[in-house]
């Protein structure tokens, strides 16, 4: 709730009673990635997405190694 | 292009409005819904318990909807003195007969709508979950 009224100014009250829930979670996802968090689905599928994640991270980490 | 079924309820969370049940309309489900339904123990709404009996599923699903119909000055009102059960077993009475399959279905649609959006945050590689995290005073 905080994060939401920070980013968007909206009052206390919108943000806790009106605003509905699904439409304010994108707009959190919204704010997360702003801030640079790195972000997945729940569930079985975001392991996956992690693992991809972590494997695209080594490959730049290969690469800065390489540069160096 | 065919849209996959996550977008589709994502862009279809910007449609919710209120919602009328039978005779009764409920506000949407936001994030003070979840707050109520935690200080009224409203298990399946929370963690989607369903190993319930069924008078209790019964009786979460009515304060439910009397959490999300009931004037809003009423309802904290009531919560905040410890009334809410009275409240809600005076609100029932209200409710038709076909409402709470109905409202099953509701609260069915819009939890598929928030698990649509819903996100992790996973830690970026070599970084330290306290990284970012204030020292301690």
């Amino acid at each position: 709730m905080f994060t939401l009224a920070r980013e968007t100014g909206w009052p206390e009250a919108f943000v806790v009673w009106e605003l509905p829930l699904p439409r304010a979670l994108q707009y959190y996802h919204c704010a997360l990635r702003s801030s640079l968090a790195w972000t997945i689905a729940p569930g079985e599928p975001a392991m996956e997405q992690l693992r991809r994640l972590e494997s695209l991270a080594s490959m730049m980490d290969v690469d800065e190694e390489d540069e160096a | 292009m065919k849209k996959d079924t996550r977008s589709t309820q994502l862009e279809a969370a910007f449609a919710e409005a209120s919602t009328t049940i039978g005779n009764i309309t409920l506000r949407p489900f936001s994030l003070g819904t979840l707050n109520l339904c935690r200080q009224l123990n409203l298990t399946l709404f929370l963690n989607g318990e369903t190993d319930l009996n069924d008078q209790e599923k019964q009786r979460q699903l009515v304060a439910f909807a009397w959490i999300q119909a009931a004037p809003m000055p009423e309802v904290l009102k009531a919560i905040r003195t410890g009334n809410a059960a009275d409240k809600v077993a005076e609100f029932e009475f209200s409710l038709g007969i076909d409402t709470i399959p109905m409202l099953l279905k509701e609260v069915s649609r819009v939890s598929q709508l928030a698990s649509a959006a819903a996100v992790e945050v996973v830690p970026k590689p070599g970084s330290k979950a306290d990284e970012d995290a204030p020292p301690n005073s």
